[in-house]
């Protein structure tokens, strides 16, 4: 059920976002799941009867354990071999149709980086209309002529802005002839079904060195700072925007929500950038790119040169591109603490490109060479801030102009 | 850090007519590429050294993908699907026919060996999706160049039991 909408505005210290969540009251049952310290006991439910929230007190004790730092590594330390017990199949979803093969959450390419992909979930008819999910969506490209023949993945900013990745509505480097002639824009997509139906566009923004092949790059085209476009949206054939159907999801810079471990816990995590991050998509691979699916994984800064990059684990692949890459995905729970830069569903960065080991790679959202400033009228940092102020609010460019037209945020 | 104002292309393309256009679905079932026996290319041995070919040219050279010998056979290429190769300095960038590849590569002698490739991931044509999944990882366990008479670029791979060339034709 839903609840109420809100906007909310916020400065914090690395950035500064849109957001526009929905929030629904879930119904908990109090039936938990018990296990026991004793060797060979099984696994078992048990019903509470529970006292009064207010007289509940955390038995969790106060971790004031300093890890010591972590040995190097000897497969010797490890004693036997790893392994896991599969979970019931207690899944009654009528989207079980397909049993195509997908990987098991929180498994691993040859990279070595683990990852937990898996088909979104939820609902008992479409989970990718679910709130939140239905943001993004898969989206269609013409290039070469006027029939769709590539995908790629998107999500809404804005009522009618989409962000997907550039390399999907532009060939690098090849000026007005890398144009895809125009797009269609999918949200929830699930199977045959259209929940919103579809959205056209053959209006875009991408920034000017990855139009003309001068942006830096460590992989020519590939792993570039600047793989990120915006689509300004058409109505429905009902008339409606589509951000208004969806609600859409705020976007971050320079690292928002990306921290290195405390010092006391580096021998453990290590001294690196890290994101907790959620990626959505339809790869080609999955379910026949039909349905959308999630991945949860550690999101680490990569930057070499002037280079500025995001990478993280993942069994995704092609038709994936352009889908978010969001931190502190899903909706807060009543009196929960979730720490600094928290706020929710903040998009950081989108899928790029990907390697055979399962190790995807995405532009950084923020300051980089070729947008150096921290701020571009009040729509943020570097190459994010400067294509949504183009977009929306640049009075320059008479055709975009979103805000003024009541199709921005 | 140097300070560079870069402004933002900006594209309108109003298209005036009304497309009625029905996307191509894209999980048709397409037929898996079929290998035919060849008989008019001579497959180089793989087993026994042959002497080694002029040296390829490999810097800042561009070349597009012409044959592909698998087993002995040659592959059907799908047509009207251009595949690519790019080499500068010590990268290696191309287009698989469906996604922008680039990586690194070392050449020592005619020993060729190129690190894993990172691709950008659109999805095409399951059939050109195939395709290019099977360029990259033959593409990713060369180990030897060659040139044949014709002034091709002649790629060697072996991954696992699978052996195979690729031949490129120089596009500039």
């Amino acid at each position: 059920m839903q609840v109420f909408v809100r906007q909310s505005l916020a400065i914090v210290s690395t950035g500064l976002l849109l957001s526009l969540q929905s929030y629904e009251a879930i119904a908990q049952n109090r039936s938990s799941t018990v296990s026991s310290d004793s060797v060979n006991q099984s696994y078992r439910t048990q019903q509470f009867n529970t006292l009064p929230e207010n007289q509940l007190k955390s038995r969790m004790p106060r971790d004031s354990v300093k890890a010591s730092t972590n040995s190097a590594f000897s497969a010797g330390i490890v004693t036997g071999t790893s392994g896991a017990v599969k979970p019931s199949n207690g899944n009654s979803n009528t989207n079980e149709q397909l049993d195509l093969p997908i990987d098991s959450p929180l498994s691993f390419g040859t990279s070595k980086v683990p990852y937990s992909t898996s088909r979104v979930l939820g609902g008992t008819t479409n989970p990718a209309q679910n709130n939140l999910y239905r943001r993004a969506g898969k989206l269609y490209m013409a290039f070469g002529g006027t029939t769709y023949n590539t995908v790629c993945s998107a999500s809404m900013i804005g009522k009618s802005l989409l962000i997907t990745a550039a390399h999907c509505i532009h060939d690098y480097g090849r000026g007005n002839n890398g144009w895809a002639r125009k797009v269609k824009f999918v949200p929830a997509k699930n199977s045959a079904t259209e929940p919103y139906l579809s959205f056209e566009s053959t209006q875009y923004m991408i920034p000017t060195a990855y139009f003309n092949g001068t942006d830096t790059c460590t992989q020519t085209g590939v792993v570039c700072n600047n793989d990120i476009a915006l689509v300004a949206l058409n109505n429905n054939s009902s008339g409606q925007q589509a951000g208004n159907l969806t609600g859409w999801f705020g976007y971050g810079w320079n690292g928002y929500s990306y921290a290195v471990p405390g010092a006391a816990y580096q021998g453990v995590f290590g001294n690196k950038l890290f994101a907790s991050i959620t990626q959505l998509g339809y790869p080609g691979s999955f379910d026949s790119g039909l349905r959308m699916q999630i991945n949860t994984a550690y999101g680490a800064y990569y930057a070499t040169g002037n280079l500025k990059n995001t990478w993280l684990g993942s069994a995704m692949t092609g038709g994936s591109s352009g889908g978010p890459w969001l931190v502190n995905f899903g909706e807060d729970a009543s009196g929960g603490d979730y720490g600094s830069s928290n706020i929710r569903n903040v998009i950081v960065g989108v899928t790029s490109y990907g390697n055979s080991e399962q190790r995807m790679g995405s532009s950084w959202f923020g300051q980089n060479l070729e947008f150096p400033n921290a701020a571009y009228g009040n729509r943020g940092a570097g190459n994010i801030g400067k294509l949504v102020y183009d977009a929306c609010d640049n009075s320059a460019l008479s055709a975009w102009k979103l805000q003024s037209k009541g199709r921005c945020t | 850090m140097q300070t560079k104002m870069v402004s933002l292309k900006f594209v309108l393309i109003q298209v005036g007519f009304i497309f009625n256009i029905v996307g191509i679905a894209l999980t048709f079932s397409f037929p898996l590429l079929a290998c035919t026996k060849s008989s008019s290319t001579q497959l180089p041995t793989m087993s026994s050294e042959r002497p080694p070919q002029s040296r390829v040219a490999l810097k800042n050279s561009s070349w597009r993908l012409e044959r592909w010998e698998r087993q002995g056979s040659a592959v059907a290429l799908v047509p009207q699907t251009e595949v690519s190769l790019h080499f500068e300095d010590n990268q290696v960038n191309g287009f698989g026919g469906c996604n922008s590849f680039g990586g690194s590569f070392e050449l020592v002698d005619n020993q060729l060996s190129l690190g894993i490739l990172d691709a950008t991931q659109k999805g095409c044509n399951p059939v050109v999706m195939n395709q290019e999944a099977q360029f990259l990882s033959a593409l990713q366990s060369v180990f030897r160049i060659g040139s044949d008479a014709s002034g091709r670029l002649v790629l060697f791979y072996a991954l696992n039991a699978d052996e195979g060339v690729l031949y490129f034709a120089p596009t500039k």
